[in-house]
């Protein structure tokens, strides 16, 4: 027993006076350091990050994963809120005028304001962490994101139903109704949807009133103009209170990722940092891979016909596949740490290739630029792909769910990661 | 010293002080109690026995269904009684024999809730059901003196040791293993992503400390109940008891199992230690009883005890032992996995995708678990092939259920052993709608990946990174 304590003991003298040494390698790193930074004594953890190489500081342990997570903050999340909240104000602007002209160039101006909208949006769709998220799941939520998009919770029925009530030309009165009949997804319907008829029964009290028959087609398009406008105020005012919920100079949700494990009140540890940034990233796996390209193809058991096409996201406005390329580069500018342009990001793959992953690293990004190419190779629009272009929407398929499981296996291995919306509980 | 096979029978015969038997059932009850509770706290019944569309049976027990909500609550409040009951000694053995009952079915309600503390606990409480813990400090013998006895014989103690011993040795067989000794994993992993912890944060993130770490769980487990058996060990063995488990406790999120095994090692103190430490105390005076005076009465009842005593403990060898039947790597195809004292020796992440086509269908369908489980019940399924199995018949059932026939499923499950790289886990072309459970080597499971574990380097990126 005393031999055991002994020796139990110098041991532990002997790595706290760093007999075994610590050998950090930067084999994969491309560059020379210039100091080696260990865990507990950041350098210029406050300064922004400007890409400049003047210091080349080595991150480790902990604070490495922050280093990556300040990058993805800074780099990914906050300057695509930035630009959706711009986006956003457009679009109020832009269906505004398309209210009060009703003019066909006004209507087009709206839809292409909701095409870049949507743009800035579908990164946002990839990145629900901290406010955008929901309150139950994710750590920070506060469930912005279903505020702005709904999707695929629109029933276009309940829209029609809406456009004959007061509040579609009232925002305050609209933020009141419920989810699926306001945000981005009514929006694409109010604005790309031409026909004069509605999407409900015959039986439906609007059309067995007579109240929808009762309005003519310039009537039912001018209460859509008006209603999309509604709606166009409602996202915007959410933009701005995400934003703010992030920027620095707001709430600046931004500085949990800076001080995850050393102080934020959301993130106890960086690796609970890091977790909430993966569990974002299953987007892909689950919503794009599953809901937007699985379900439409009739690949899975949600769809009870041979296709579902109805199931495809934005199929008024024909814009599908333009969503999911820009899933996938927020998906990748996550990964690695920012847009691929800045090439001295921290990223996820800067942090497997530390570990030694650098195989695992390669095949991700390989992985990322093969669902890029099947991507442009689907026809466009994804509805029409269904049926013309089958062979190449399950290539694309096929390439996302091999991202997909190099995520959820390799990489939650290699980083200890654990999957999404993981429930504490005990493990042995 | 050697023993003859009399003196080894009378010694286990020798009656000793009860209150170490009387301390180990209070404290059992009060924490068996605690763990009720806390369940009920936490939402557990809630999201582990109501909300569950699905539940995974073990073999031979799919009779066995969860109540409805109301009742399963109501077990639980039940097994909080009848733990404080345990530990009052009131009305002990039925006290002791609900919770047993109410706790092993609960337990096998779901097979993704089975965990090897909780099998211990199902175990302590079945031992303690017919064992004389409640003949003295009890309500019971105040209540009923006739059963009041100030000692025991020893052999009730020995097989309590011997229970809490089983767990460490085959804990430590478990870890007797490349993975874990040779490379580190997959504490590797694990360490990886707790530089953050204080103080000691540090310490775990240096290229040593996996390794140093495995041995030292692999010896506390193989030495620990060595050292807790010799008196003049026995103390600071139970402060390396204590600190071990915390320690653990502190990084892993394992629930009551630091406090389980806390609470039954005192088995292993001396039967009158409760004694001693009371009238150690400066303002106590205790009438020392005599630790083995006379042997305790034995007669046929007590020879058929023996020999249910003798069936227990060649079960609790055996048991853990059937992995080895089956050879390969039973960390990878699970077959003798459970009730075998695995205790943390692997990191397994897995994906799976259902492949399913009927009559009449163009192309195969894809459903994945979540579409049946809840989150925890597809972590755990994801890597168990005889859960995989069990949702493959769920999944054909449910298309069947919906018009389809002549309904195949077949998987796509990919694993991930202790860093490895990821390798497929089920034959891909097995239908599985096809197969049957059982306890025979399963050919649908592919063999387990070859090559070692990798040796994690240490996180590290460039503050401003790479220059351009």
């Amino acid at each position: 027993m005393h031999a055991i304590g002994r020796l139990t003991l110098t041991l532990l003298l002997l790595t706290g006076c760093g007999f075994v040494k610590n050998d950090i390698s930067h084999r994969d790193l491309g560059v020379d350091a210039r100091a080696v930074v260990d865990s507990g004594t950041p350098t210029d953890a406050d300064a922004p990050i400007d890409g400049s190489s003047a210091d080349a500081a080595v991150m480790v342990g902990a604070d490495a994963t922050r280093a990556v997570l300040v990058s993805i903050g800074e780099r990914v999340i906050l300057p695509t809120l930035r630009d959706f909240e711009a986006d956003a104000q457009a679009l109020v602007a832009a269906t505004a005028a398309a209210r009060d002209s009703g003019s066909a160039e006004s209507r087009a101006a709206a839809r292409e304001a909701w095409r870049e909208a949507m743009r800035s949006w579908e990164r946002v769709e990839m990145l629900q962490v901290g406010p955008t998220g929901l309150v139950t799941v994710t750590a920070g939520g506060r469930a912005l994101r279903d505020e702005i998009y709904a999707w695929p919770l629109l029933n276009r029925c309940r829209v029609d139903q809406e456009t004959l009530e007061p509040a579609h030309a009232d925002p305050a009165l609209l933020a009141a109704e419920s989810l699926n009949v306001r945000g981005l997804a009514a929006l694409e319907y109010l604005l790309f949807f031409e026909a004069p008829n509605n999407g409900c029964s015959a039986s439906h009290s609007i059309n067995a009133s007579g109240a929808w028959a009762a309005l003519d087609a310039a009537a039912i398009t001018s209460r859509r103009a008006a209603y999309a406008h509604s709606a166009a105020v409602l996202v915007a005012s959410r933009a701005t209170e995400l934003r703010v919920a992030w920027d620095p100079s707001g709430e600046n949700f931004l500085g949990n990722l800076r001080t995850a494990g050393t102080g934020s009140d959301v993130y106890m540890t960086a690796q609970a940092g890091l977790n909430a940034v993966s569990d974002a990233l299953f987007y892909l796996y689950k919503e794009v891979t599953d809901n937007k390209v699985g379900i439409p193809m009739g690949l899975t058991l949600e769809c009870t016909t041979a296709l579902c096409p109805e199931q495809v996201e934005s199929r008024y406005a024909g814009a599908s596949l333009d969503h999911m390329r820009v899933n996938l580069e927020a998906f990748r500018d996550a990964y690695l740490g920012g847009p691929p342009e800045v090439t001295d990001a921290p990223g996820f793959d800067d942090l497997l290739r530390s570990v030694g992953a650098t195989d695992l690293d390669a095949r991700i990004q390989a992985g990322i630029a093969a669902a890029f190419t099947a991507l442009a190779a689907v026809d466009t629009p994804f509805e029409s792909a269904l049926t013309n272009d089958y062979a190449d929407a399950v290539t694309f398929h096929d390439a996302l769910r091999n991202i997909g499981g190099l995520f959820r296996i390799d990489v939650l291995t290699m980083l200890d990661l654990e999957l999404p919306m993981r429930i504490e509980g005990d493990n042995d | 010293m050697k023993l003859s096979t009399t003196e080894l029978a009378q010694r286990a015969f020798r009656a000793h002080d009860v209150s170490g038997l009387a301390a180990f059932r209070v404290l059992f009850g009060l924490l068996v109690a605690a763990s009720a509770v806390r369940f009920e706290l936490l939402g557990w019944v809630q999201r582990c026995f109501v909300e569950p569309r699905f539940y995974f049976h073990f073999y031979g027990f799919s009779w066995v269904r969860p109540f409805p909500p109301a009742v399963m609550h109501g077990l639980f409040v039940l097994m909080a009684v009848a733990g404080v009951c345990i530990a009052l000694g009131l009305l002990y053995r039925a006290a002791c024999l609900t919770f047993f009952v109410a706790f092993t079915y609960v337990e096998l309600c779901d097979v993704t809730n089975y965990l090897n503390h909780y099998y211990l606990v199902s175990l302590v409480a079945l031992l303690a059901a017919f064992l004389p813990l409640h003949v003295g400090y009890s309500l019971d013998a105040r209540i009923w003196p006739s059963i009041r006895r100030a000692r025991v014989a020893a052999w009730v103690t020995w097989l309590l040791r011997f229970q809490v011993g089983v767990v460490y040795f085959f804990a430590a067989i478990a870890k007797a293993q490349p993975d874990w000794l040779l490379h580190g994993q997959p504490l590797g992993i694990w360490l990886s992503s707790r530089g953050d912890l204080p103080l000691i944060g540090p310490l775990l993130q240096l290229p040593a400390a996996p390794l140093v770490m495995s041995w030292g769980g692999f010896l506390y487990d193989l030495s620990i109940p060595l050292w807790l058996s010799w008196r003049r060990t026995r103390p600071l063995a139970y402060l390396a008891v204590i600190a071990f488990h915390s320690a653990v406790g502190l990084l892993f999120p394992i629930g009551m199992f630091p406090f389980i095994m806390m609470v039954t090692t005192t088995i292993f103190f001396g039967y009158d230690w409760p004694r001693r430490v009371w009238s150690s105390l400066p303002w106590t005076r205790t009438e020392r009883i005599l630790s083995h005076a006379g042997a305790a009465p034995h007669g046929a009842w007590t020879r058929a005890a023996m020999a249910m005593v003798a069936l227990y403990v060649v079960a609790q060898v055996c048991i853990p032992l059937r992995t080895f039947a089956y050879g390969g790597n039973v960390l990878w195809h699970e077959q003798g996995m459970r009730w075998s004292w695995r205790v943390m020796v692997r990191e397994k992440n897995a994906h799976l995708t259902f492949r399913v086509r009927a009559r009449g269908w163009s192309h195969e369908r894809y459903v994945t678990a979540s579409s049946y489980l809840t989150r925890v019940q597809e972590r755990e399924m994801n890597t168990q092939p005889d859960l995989i199995l069990a949702l493959a018949h769920h999944v054909a059932d449910d298309v069947r259920r919906r018009g389809h026939r002549d309904v195949e499923v077949r998987v796509d499950a990919f694993a991930s052993l202790n860093g490895r790289p990821r390798a497929q886990l089920i034959d891909p072309a097995v239908d599985l709608a096809q197969i049957d459970d059982g306890l025979a080597l399963a050919d649908w499971i592919l063999p387990a990946p070859q090559g070692d574990p990798p040796t994690l380097g240490r996180r590290s990126v460039l503050a401003r990174g790479r220059v351009p």
